[in-house]
């Protein structure tokens, strides 16, 4: 309970005055930069970095953390009120909060968005304190097999993802395992698929890919259905009802749990967790019929995951100075400019500032709850701009979205390729998400096998011998199984309910 | 008929934008006529784009950002980083070294990975170390041999000793057959007479990848920069077995080198510095060359490049480039030697 | 315009083609590789294997429902490909005229087919979003965009 005490004079440390300031000033940055379409929490703190420099390295890490928080944040709220996710963890949540928005619910989807936040971030403390140590031991034991098993669990939430066709989603997931092969190859740096262009040398990335497959795409629906705006209905109230608290609530915990723990294990970002938890979600859901059509439980849960997975980050990188997300990255490099190793050496020589630190974590995201639900009013208002003006506004942030990822045009190109390309992929309907799963789990995966194969010498044996990696595979089986039932069981239930199917992803 | 009033529109608009863009234009033409006609005086006179081809965070990219602030103060100018990462370090090297225009307003930031290495351990790469203007070298890292925390070895001589009888169980992290930690531990085998193709190479994305699995036990060594492999050591999860190089690192006093511990031979060293397109003006890289020695013995600076566990080292445009042809030639030779030159 | 085609079938040529290209690929870096069992050679092979079997499932099952894909009308087809046409053009004008310029070309063409309103208002939003870009990522956050050829 050593750890408690010092998160305590944590606390007093990051409730003066002047660190609150920075704490809101960062949350506030932070949102409107996310809120900017394509730029999410990785580019926020990128680009925002050296705006922090001037500052104590006490205040410009609180005001980093709350930047990171509000990005999030900001993220979210795009993903939810344009179908344009920041980053990618925020893709599962567009998958529900968009219909949402859609049918003129966006305010309350923000809300429990805010509230799924504090919540899992409130868990992912709780759990710092309790056990961080520990679990930074528990997580070195994972290995590339581990890893690889924890991939093809992965994959078995593309089953859920289909649609109307799995063979369709499979084959949208082969093709993006494809894209990310594009590049260097990882075992022997070989350029594959690349055809002497260094542009393609570099690999496809993932940002560019989503502007278009879902901001340029969601802007082409827009015209085609010659909207006037996006959304018409009333707003609704930005206090969730009772009724969405209670649905959202065991969403949230459970959102929470899941991408904590695997938060834990460095290198699975959020961007996994989220969809996990969104999956896991559909899968307790006693009407998974709902999902993909506006059940704010769909909300929750990946957006508590994806807090919960960036608080749990922070054991790794505290403990042993391991980032597990690329936007820990970033704030590591802020650390550093600061003259801060993260690591044990951190922990012992200034507990203080980690105490500190994770304590204002926590106070950026009360300040976030604060400051956004009443500013939410804001941002659905967006919603409520003439299209004529939002959509030509939305392409030009897809273009700088693009862009400033790795300030490379040939992004922008990309951008508006799958763009036309999304557009084609609604049209005859080939869902969009397991290609996303893919293009994030296809590089991991691969590199885990390629790991454990010279780990074993070429032996494929090393997957089963592992108790940890045998169990994950075992249970990715069975999950497979009952995923490939439900789907069966929820397009029955569709059909049985409305007549006509409905295109999930 | 709307048709016409469109037309006309447009060309009301475009005489507009014409004449705004007009304004601009004219004011920088006129800065850009003082800088031909008084380069020397006058550089730099906008902000210069400061390259790196990695993402941000790793070590390149922090002395970048050290640098990049202490010459914008230094000149008045906004010095602004810019990441572009990717392809091993070769896509952001091409855009700065090829695309830009030579005028001194796009530099590299430059080390081992996208120079010296990429030449030795491949037959025909992107980036051709004569595709360089080296300006100057800022600073250097030691190599760190990096293994579990509980590992049975006393030292690195026993671990040398283990891997002589046991070559076949070694195995060792790199981000690829041409990367640092490549050539770290090909010197080191043939030190000991060992023949590498027998080890075994795990591919990892870079430290932050590849400490964990050797702290897990999933891989036997790490080779990385003390600055990369500390903050893991001092959690007593992997340990640092020896440096390379002839002197303890001044981060680590208390691990000996290993020559020390009777392997010589080892010479390879992480640097990053900075270089310019060919064609660009000699007076302007004079002028940088002049800067970053100011820069480099300036007590503020080098307490930045400690922080982050760099060592502040100057070099010259002329010894800069003459180290690194001789680097080059070297790992070319070793990677020829030990069959991974691809 | 309701139109009924087999597309899922076109789909899974599609996917059989791309099979067939991986497969190449795999094998060009097989030869490449030269030694060992697995490598980066190994995914691309099997993605290619998985996409052809995917693809001749969809070529060739029968009892498939089709969808009935509805395209819009031509007009507003017309101003979509527009649309993209601009974007496409703005990717290609950066280089040359430098961001600024491009973007207020495109974005007032853009207005102009979206919103439809007025060339001359088109031409105000257009101003006005330029600025405020130029502001917000330009001024603010520093971002570079390459300098234009021309200008």
């Amino acid at each position: 309970m050593e750890s408690l005490q010092l998160l305590l004079s944590g606390f007093a440390e990051a409730i003066t005055p002047i660190n609150l300031l920075m704490a809101a000033v960062g949350a506030l940055i932070g949102t409107f930069v996310g809120v900017l379409p394509g730029l999410g929490p990785t580019s926020a703190i990128a680009i925002l970095l050296p705006v922090t420099t001037v500052l104590e390295p006490t205040q410009g890490i609180i005001m980093l953390a709350g930047i990171y928080y509000g990005a999030m944040y900001g993220g979210s709220t795009t993903a939810i009120l344009l179908n344009i996710p920041g980053e990618v963890s925020s893709v599962p949540t567009c998958l529900d909060g968009y219909p949402l928005a859609k049918k003129g619910r966006g305010g309350p989807a923000l809300g429990i968005t805010a509230i799924a936040s504090f919540v899992a971030g409130t868990l992912g403390v709780i759990g710092l304190v309790s056990f961080a140590p520990l679990l930074a031991d528990e997580a070195l034991r994972f290995g590339p097999p581990e890893y690889f098993a924890l991939m093809v669990l992965a994959l078995t939430v593309m089953v859920s993802l289909s649609g109307d066709s799995i063979i369709k989603a499979f084959v949208m997931g082969a093709f993006g395992f494809g894209l990310a092969m594009i590049g260097l190859g990882p075992s022997s740096a070989m350029a594959r698929f690349t055809y002497g262009s260094s542009n393609l040398t570099a690999g496809l990335e993932m940002t560019s890919i989503i502007i278009g497959l879902f901001a340029i795409t969601e802007v082409l629906k827009g015209i085609e259905e010659r909207r006037m705006r996006i959304s018409v209905g009333n707003l609704g109230s930005v206090y969730p009802k009772a009724n969405d608290l209670k649905r959202s609530a065991p969403a949230m915990f459970r959102g929470g749990v899941i991408g904590f723990f695997l938060g834990l294990l460095p290198g699975c970002s959020a961007a996994v967790t989220s969809f996990l938890a969104y999956d896991a979600e559909k899968r307790f859901s006693k009407t998974p019929e709902k999902f993909g059509k506006g059940a704010i439980e769909g909300v929750a849960a990946p957006e508590a995951a994806n807090n919960a997975t960036s608080s749990a980050g922070f054991i790794p990188l505290f403990a042993l100075g391991i980032p597990s997300s690329p936007p820990l990255a970033i704030l590591l490099a802020g650390l550093m400019i600061y003259g801060l190793t993260p690591g044990p050496v951190l922990f012992e020589q200034n507990s203080q500032f980690v105490w500190t630190l994770i304590a204002s974590m926590f106070i950026g995201n009360i300040m976030l709850l604060i400051l956004n639900l009443p500013l939410v009013w804001l941002w659905v208002k967006l919603t409520h701009i003439p299209y004529g003006i939002m959509a030509p506004i939305i392409f030009m942030f897809c273009t700088i979205g693009a862009y400033t990822v790795r300030n490379n045009l040939f992004d922008v190109l990309v951008a508006l390729i799958f763009g036309v390309l999304g557009y084609i992929f609604h049209k005859y309907r080939w869902p969009v998400v397991p290609l996303i799963l893919c293009f994030i789990l296809g590089p991991l995966m691969e590199e885990s096998f390629l790991q454990s194969m010279s780990m074993s010498a070429g032996d494929p044996r090393i997957f089963v011998e592992r108790p940890i990696s045998l169990a994950i595979l075992l249970a990715s089986a069975i999950l497979l199984v009952i995923s490939i039932k439900l789907v069966r069981r929820t397009n029955k239930r569709v059909k049985d309910e409305t007549e006509h199917k409905f295109n999930v992803a | 008929m709307r048709k016409f009033r469109g037309k006309m529109g447009l060309g009301i608009l475009l005489a507009c934008t014409v004449a705004l863009g007009g304004c601009g234009q004219s004011a920088q033409t006129g800065t850009e006529g003082t800088e031909q006609t008084q380069t020397v005086e006058l550089y730099p006179t906008k902000q210069i784009e400061y390259v790196v081809p990695y993402s941000a965070g790793g070590g390149v990219d922090l002395v970048a950002r050290a640098a990049a602030d202490y010459l914008s103060k230094e000149w008045g100018q906004p010095i602004v980083v810019v990441n572009k990462a990717g392809g091993g370090g070769t896509v952001g090297a091409e855009y700065a070294l090829k695309q830009a225009r030579p005028d001194g307003y796009t530099v590299l930031a430059t080390n081992n990975s996208n120079t010296s290495m990429l030449a030795g351990g491949m037959t025909n790469p992107e980036i051709k170390i004569e595709d360089n203007t080296f300006v100057a070298k800022l600073g250097e890292g030691t190599l760190a041999f990096v293994v579990k925390g509980d590992a049975p070895w006393k030292d690195f001589r026993e671990f040398s000793e283990w891997v002589q009888q046991n070559p076949e169980q070694l195995t060792w992290t790199s981000v690829g057959p041409a990367g640092f930690s490549a050539f770290g531990v090909a010197e080191w085998l043939k030190a000991i007479g060992v023949d590498m193709q027998k080890t075994r190479m795990i591919v990892t994305k870079g430290a932050s990848d590849s400490l964990p699995k050797v702290a897990g036990g999933h891989a036997v060594l790490a080779v990385h920069t003390v600055g990369e492999a500390h903050a893991m050591a001092a959690s007593g999860k992997v340990r640092i077995i020896a440096v390379s190089g002839t002197a303890r690192s001044e981060f680590l006093p208390d691990v000996p080198t290993a020559q020390e511990q009777g392997v010589d031979g080892l010479t390879v060293k992480w640097w990053t510095g900075i270089s310019v397109p060919n064609g660009t003006p000699e007076s302007i890289r004079a002028q940088w060359e002049a800067a970053v020695k100011k820069m480099v013995n300036d007590s503020a600076f080098q307490q930045k490049l400690r922080e982050i566990q760099v060592e502040p080292v100057f070099a010259g445009s002329e010894d800069f480039t003459n180290e690194i042809n001789k680097e080059t030639e070297y790992y070319t030779k070793l990677a020829t030697e030990r069959g991974f030159r691809k | 315009m309701i139109k009924k085609i087999a597309a899922d079938q076109i789909g899974g040529l599609i996917s059989i083609l791309m099979g067939i290209f991986c497969c190449m690929e795999a094998y060009r870096l097989h030869l490449l590789k030269g030694g060992g069992i697995v490598g980066d050679d190994t995914l691309p092979a099997i993605i290619g294997a998985v996409l052809i079997v995917l693809g001749s499932l969809l070529l060739f099952m029968r009892g498939r429902k089709q969808h009935a894909v509805q395209f819009p009308p031509k007009g507003v087809l017309l101003k979509m490909l527009l649309c993209m046409v601009f974007m496409f053009a703005q990717c290609l004008l950066i280089p040359l005229l430098g961001y600024l310029l491009s973007t207020l070309f495109v974005s007032w063409g853009l207005f102009r087919v979206i919103g439809g309103y007025a060339w001359l208002r088109s031409a105000i939003y257009a101003i006005l979003l330029t600025a405020g870009l130029y502001l917000i990522f330009i001024k603010w956050l520093q971002i570079t965009f390459p300098a234009g050829v021309f200008f």
